[in-house]
């Protein structure tokens, strides 16, 4: 920070305090507040637009980019990418149930499961979105446990028409038996068997009670 | 500050053959336990062991220890220790040692450096003083990790050196000895392997160097239990007032966790963070940073990846935030510092070089 010397004075105060809030500012990156008027990444949401995409993922993603921070070019690269996923995951999710299904399908192939993956978990329950299950069968799969048994998992809770809340709670549970030291594989499959083992529940939609998705720290 | 325990134990029982420096070769049943609870920053550690031997040798050990990483040093963690060790022999020989430790650790994400020391007091028939300063570093890959230390150790214990090859030069009032050692753990889904290799120099007033190697393999036979079997020649400890030994072992191992390491952080990751849904849908993030920091912000998908500032609770640093359901990439960062991955979280790498930690959230 910079330290200057000036008169004690209203005027003189006023000016200490914007040069330092400037300062600030200057260490922090710039996030533009609408990203698609940045005239380097206009040509993408514009892609995406003719596409029939939705461009809030875009906008989260440049923004993603702008605070990490990356260069525009880059941006523009993931937003181009971005898209071409979305336009992956919306075939396989076919039909899609909400823009939060498609990005979370998207970052899923960003993950590194495979399309077929999506098709055949929207296969397990056309009706229902899989937003969250995907996002749990992601984060199984980053954590290390394999994707064969990963999606095996899911996808049984996805056909017994187990709840987001359920689901969501063997991610987190699997997540604190590794933080623990099990091996990934052997934590999952414990947790699959105790919610297996659960009597069948109609599918009620989002959570309506308060749930604790706690997550025990390391 | 709210407590967060996590605890962790394991029981050994095993058949050992032991033979120690200058002592013939015995074979024992021997039973251990270690527990250790985590309570914020302090984690509280008790073991106990006792061995019996086929001609009525017994002998016991009861170490109590606690490990402190300060809440102020998050990113480059400070971590300070005591053990105070007693141990008792049938024929009548008793001993204490008492030990203080400290590490200065650098971290990233897969890995860290460290440099410590540590001082101790043994008391036998006779007190005799130790210190120690060692350098370390660790890298994690997988389910691998690779360690090595380097360390020198002042003692004025000559007897820890009876039969091994150093040769402490006599009525030397000070010795000091180095060693180097590498070591390498994996856990795989089946079995684990933990592998150490070494050598000690004799530097002041003592000559000749000591080979050391030591193995251990486990093998899951059920969700907490282990067939282990492991074997080698351990060094003399002057901080604890051990001999040198041989020795091999076969047993059960029934723990709570893959390891009971402590004193070696994670990596550099940040306070740990909750999420809960609440009644009318919105959800409530606690970051659990201590309350002696000046400001706790969250940034990521959940707030449009615009940094947000939470408030300090009685249960945390806390904010409510409208969060849709579904996966959630998200950082925090601790007094305008640099931002990281709550130590709780799956740690997923973006396209653009960072870490983000994963939290679903139904």
């Amino acid at each position: 920070m910079m330290i200057r010397f000036i008169a004690v004075r209203a005027a003189g105060a006023l000016a200490l305090l914007s040069a330092v809030a400037a300062s600030v500012a200057a260490q922090q990156p710039r996030v533009p507040a609408d990203p698609a008027s940045v005239p380097e990444l206009r040509a993408e949401f514009e892609r995406a637009t003719s596409l029939g995409l939705p461009t809030g993922p875009l906008v989260a993603k440049a923004r993603q980019g702008y605070l990490a921070p990356a260069s525009p070019a880059r941006i523009r690269d993931a937003l181009r990418a971005l898209t071409d996923r979305m336009v992956t995951a919306r075939t396989a999710l076919s039909p899609v149930h909400s823009e939060l299904e498609l990005e979370a399908g998207a970052h899923a192939l960003q993950a590194g499961i495979p399309a077929r993956v999506l098709r055949d978990l929207r296969a397990a329950d056309p009706g229902r979105s899989l937003t969250v299950a995907i996002g749990v069968l992601q984060e199984l799969v980053v954590r290390g446990v394999p994707l064969k048994q990963a999606t095996a998992s899911v996808d049984a809770m996805v056909r017994r028409q187990m709840a987001d809340v359920v689901i969501a709670s063997v991610g987190r549970n699997v997540q604190g038996d590794v933080a623990s030291g099990l091996a990934p594989s052997v934590a999952m499959d414990v947790r699959s068997r105790g919610v297996l083992s659960l009597p069948q529940a109609a599918v009620t939609g989002p959570a309506v009670a308060p749930t604790t998705t706690r997550i025990p720290p390391q | 500050m709210p407590a967060h325990a996590q605890s962790n134990w394991r029981a050994d029982l095993a058949l050992t053959s032991v033979r120690a420096a200058g002592a013939s070769r015995v074979t024992a049943a021997a039973i251990s336990a270690l527990a250790q609870q985590q309570i914020g920053p302090v984690t509280p550690i008790l073991s106990a062991a006792g061995t019996l031997a086929g001609d009525s040798v017994a002998a016991a050990q009861i170490l109590m220890g606690v490990n402190w990483l300060p809440p102020w040093t998050d990113r480059a963690p400070l971590d300070f220790g005591a053990v105070v060790a007693l141990y008792g022999i049938a024929a009548g020989d008793r001993g204490q040692s008492r030990t203080g430790y400290a590490r200065q650790h650098w971290l990233d994400d897969r890995g860290g450096l460290w440099f410590g020391g540590a001082v101790s007091q043994v008391d036998r028939a006779n007190s005799f003083a130790s210190n120690t300063l060692d350098v370390g570093a660790w890298r994690a890959r997988g389910r691998t990790r690779i360690t090595a230390t380097v360390s020198t150790t002042s003692t004025t214990d000559r007897a820890v050196f009876a039969n091994t090859p150093l040769t402490a030069e006599p009525f030397a009032p000070r010795l000091r000895v180095a060693d180097a050692a590498a070591s390498l753990d994996f856990i795989g889904q089946r079995f684990d392997v933990e592998a150490t290799a070494g050598v000690r120099f004799g530097i002041t007033r003592v000559e000749g160097t000591q080979g050391f190697a030591a193995a251990a393999l486990g093998l899951r036979v059920g969700r907490f239990v282990r067939l282990v079997v492991s074997g080698g020649n351990q060094l003399a400890d002057p901080l604890r007032g051990t001999p040198s030994w041989k020795y091999a072992s076969v047993g059960v191992r029934v723990a709570s966790a893959r390891s009971t390491r402590v004193g070696v952080p994670r990596g550099r990751a940040g306070p740990a963070l909750e999420a809960e849904r609440m009644f009318g849908g919105r959800v409530r993030i606690v970051v659990h940073a201590p309350s002696t920091v000046t400001s706790v912000e969250i940034v990521g998908s959940l707030t449009g990846w615009q940094p947000r500032l939470l408030d300090y609770e009685p249960e945390g640093w806390m904010i409510l935030l409208d969060v849709s359901p579904g996966p959630h990439r998200l950082q925090v960062r601790v007094n305008g510092g640099e931002w990281r991955v709550p130590a709780n979280l799956t740690v997923e790498r973006g396209e653009f070089g960072q870490r983000y930690g994963v939290i679903v959230i139904p």
